[in-house]
């Protein structure tokens, strides 16, 4: 092999190799971030600086501007770093004491013996947090629980979400009826229709995704559930904050409903309680 | 070996260990996924596959490019290792780190699949298991680096012997690289999940990964090149065409395969388009060395299969040694390397991506172009070492043919049907489909036949395994000891471009710093958006 130096200063490669890294560099950037942003037709009207910094990733100054808010929120519930430091700070202790009104209907362990008020255990934080503040501000109809959620403080629902939060969940065990898929139920809950716009129920209450704030529905009371979707599906419950509960419902027929609420609630008594 | 075969003897066996355990492990989740069998717990689906994934894409192949890399220091250089206590100790933290990565998957407090995205979340001791197995590796790196740097400096006038230059470059790239996953898991995820923070940003979080993502494959890949130059043309009774032109290879493998990773992310709606389109740009560069590795190892072959009397224009491919497992498993290994890395030109094409983003092509692609292409060097490599490491024959030469043949056609049956469901627009990572909605019945029969494909891979692995126990246990004898491929010319002098790291290693970071800079900036000072966590615990 020939070598003519071995010191790199006088080694041509690397200016060579190096010197055509960069001007791939260069023609990569001219191409990515002028020709192709000025070049696409929805960019008509747009000057090149703001093509590049759409380009770039730079928000710009039309982006931001944003619609007047004109419709009332569904809730008045967000889920910002604030709610959730303060959820998290619940005394579950003091919130025991508080809940014994609670257990009058809705079970001393949380879980109802009336079928027409839903179980507690088994729910997030976030879900039971949700359902007494939209109770308190009138999202959810406050007829029968407006009564009771009216008088607590701050401190008190979170101290009393913190409790039921805090109960054992029986129902998390298993999935019930794994391998049943072949069940109608099953398949709106792991599947969904597409073709109705009906996702399924498993995406955003469990087990395939969490949203925050939804329920958890395995083992609830039957008539809880199925009165809830009917309710929905008739526009006579409003609460959710992306109306996607109504969206669905809707879309769901009653045997369906009845369907999905069985299965639900069927996870309960195949488990040990 | 130098004195180091049972360095390198205890990463090869324990890195087929959780190949033993885990290929079987996919094979069950190919199968419960499909119309063959009734749908299962989703928790448990996601749970074998963040199994599956940790060990097979961050254990295993870093504990083969480990040990081939003392393998291959020992060898080319031809003095012993110094530091093998660190070895040990590196070695240790690779095992340490993985089994507890392992245990909290399998207790089911990790199951976040083997990608780190947050908001999805586990458990610390998962992310800390995956840290430990890193800096494990890490030692590794600086062990690599310090004896090139030593054999350049006691033969400054010598050229690094290519394996080695391969291997240091592959060292390199891989600590630099690691850094992104390093980064997310030290600052975003650790914080977060040990509950000093309450909240994170995704966006940052997946650049992060990003950065880590793509650069690992070739980190992964560099030991099966420096396969095909330094022990194919060996094997197959030639010389290697061109040591220059391997030298250029793993160069432009060290520069470009980093600042490419956004190309994962050509659906995030947080990068800006400019950047998913220079980073596939680069993508595309790392097609050139792919392109000049399969030319000098063609050439390599010829002229093998011409010294064994082979004419005319393909007579030398019917006369090279194709009972010998090395030249079986590299020429297996290119098929699959041809057809995987046609279907990675269209994952990395800006345009294309579209159509395939997030479906079932993109876990076809990276099974046959890893678990194929990659992994059957793998096999070869310790076909070729394992002789010399216990100073005993190899078993069975028969069942090593079949093993090979079967993992090649278990692998493409397994993956051809996977791309082809992609493209049908099955998505990827569902612990189930409904092949009884008429959308999706067209799909059922691939998804079986690619099941099946599994059960192949899995006999085909457990013939590895038998083979290697039973050469471990056979008679002893006397084996010559490796040698690696001498090229036609080998080179007495080199150039200093061609015998050094240094400037390419700054050339390799001044391009990641260019392509990820101002993403980087973007998220850490204009765009963050901070959501809070979750953990998939069903409730």
């Amino acid at each position: 092999m020939t070598i003519r130096d071995q010191q790199p200063s006088r080694d041509s490669r690397f200016a060579v190799w190096i010197g055509t890294t960069v001007a791939l560099f260069f023609v990569g950037v001219l191409i990515g971030f002028v020709w192709l942003p000025s070049a696409q037709q929805n960019a008509e009207g747009l000057d090149l600086w703001s093509a590049i910094c759409r380009a770039i990733g730079l928000p710009t100054v039309s982006a931001r501007a944003s619609a007047p808010l004109a419709a009332q929120p569904a809730s008045t519930v967000a889920w910002t770093t604030a709610t959730r430091r303060r959820l998290a700070q619940g005394n579950a202790v003091r919130g025991a004491a508080l809940a014994t009104t609670c257990n009058n209907c809705h079970g001393e362990n949380g879980i109802s013996t009336d079928a027409a008020f839903p179980n507690l255990t088994g729910q997030s934080a976030d879900a039971i947090y949700k359902q007494i503040e939209d109770y308190r501000s009138g999202k959810r109809n406050p007829a029968v629980m407006g009564v009771f959620v009216s008088p607590l403080s701050e401190q008190d629902i979170f101290d009393v979400v913190a409790h039921f939060a805090s109960l054992p969940n029986p129902f998390a065990g298993g999935s019930g009826k794994t391998g049943s898929a072949d069940t109608a139920a099953r398949n709106l809950i792991e599947v969904g229709d597409p073709q109705r716009g009906i996702a399924p129920c498993a995406a955003c209450h469990g087990p395939l995704g969490l949203t925050p704030g939804a329920p958890g529905l395995r083992g609830q009371q039957r008539a809880y559930l199925e009165q809830e979707l009917q309710a929905f599906a008739a526009g006579n419950r409003r609460n959710d904050i992306r109306e996607q509960m109504r969206v669905i419902a809707r879309q769901l027929t009653s045997a369906e409903i009845a369907m999905i609420a069985a299965h639900y609630s069927s996870i309960a008594n195949s488990s040990e309680r | 070996m130098q004195g180091s075969s049972r360095l390198v003897l205890a990463h090869f066996w324990a890195a087929f260990a959780v190949f033993a355990v885990m290929i079987p492990l996919g094979a069950w989740q190919m199968l419960v996924r499909s119309p063959l069998h009734r749908w299962i717990d989703p928790e448990l689906y996601y749970r074998a596959v963040t199994a599956h994934g940790t060990s097979l894409a961050y254990i295993f192949p870093t504990l083969v490019a480990m040990g081939f890399g003392y393998a291959v220091c020992a060898v080319s250089l031809g003095r012993p290792m110094h530091g093998s206590r660190l070895a040990w100790v590196s070695f240790w933290l690779v095992i340490g780190g993985a089994a507890i990565a392992i245990t909290t998957v399998a207790a089911g407090k990790a199951t976040v699949l083997y990608t780190f995205y947050p908001p999805l979340l586990g458990s610390p001791f998962y992310y800390l298991g995956v840290l430990i197995a890193v800096i494990g590796s890490w030692v590794w790196v600086g062990l690599m680096v310090s004896h090139f740097r030593l054999w350049k400096r006691d033969y400054p006038d010598l050229p690094v012997p290519l394996a080695m230059f391969a291997t240091t470059a592959g060292a390199l790239l891989w600590a630099w690289t690691s850094l992104g996953v390093g980064a997310e898991i030290v600052f975003l995820i650790l914080p977060n999940a040990f509950g000093w923070t309450d909240t994170i940003d995704p966006g940052l979080a997946r650049l992060l990964f990003s950065w880590t993502l793509h650069a690992i494959v070739y980190f992964w890949l560099i030991p099966s090149y420096i396969g095909f130059y330094v022990l194919l043309p060996q094997a197959a009774g030639g010389r290697l065409y061109s040591d220059k032109m391997g030298r250029i290879a793993f160069l432009q493998l060290l520069i470009f395969s980093m600042p490419i990773g956004i190309h994962h992310l050509f659906a995030d709606p947080q990068i800006g388009a400019g950047f998913k389109f220079l980073h596939a740009v680069f993508t595309g560069m790392v097609a050139v060395p792919t392109l000049l590795t399969i030319f000098t190892i063609c050439a390599s072959l010829e002229i093998a299969g011409r010294l064994r009397g082979g004419r005319g224009l393909f007579g030398w491919i019917a006369a090279l040694p194709w009972d010998r497992p090395f030249v079986l498993a590299s020429a297996l290994s290119l098929l699959m390397l041809g057809i995987g890395g046609a279907s990675g030109l269209i994952n990395m094409s800006y345009a294309l991506n579209s159509t395939v983003h997030n479906t079932q092509w993109v876990t076809g692609h990276f099974h046959l172009i890893y678990g194929g292409a990659i992994v059957i060097m793998y096999f070869a490599i310790a076909y070729e070492l394992w002789p010399r490491l216990t100073g005993r024959p190899l078993a069975l030469p028969k069942l090593v043919r079949l093993q090979l043949w079967t993992w090649f056609g278990g692998m493409l049956i397994a993956t051809l049907p996977w791309h082809l469901v992609g493209v049908m627009g099955q998505p990827r990572r569902m612990a189930y489909y409904n092949y009884a909605d008429p959308a999706l019945a067209p799909q059922a029969i691939w998804v079986s036949i690619s099941a099946l494909g599994g059960f192949v891979l899995v006999v085909s692995a457990m013939l590895l395994v038998g083979v290697l126990i039973a050469s471990h246990s056979g008679p002893s004898a006397a084996i010559p000891p490796l040698r690696f491929s001498l090229a036609i010319n080998p080179p007495r002098r080199l150039p200093w471009s061609l015998n050094s790291l240094g400037v390419w290693t700054a050339l390799m970071i001044a391009l990641t710093v260019a392509n990820y800079g101002y993403p980087l900036a973007q998220f850490l000072f204009f765009d963050s958006a901070r959501v809070p966590t979750y953990s998939r615990q069903a409730p």
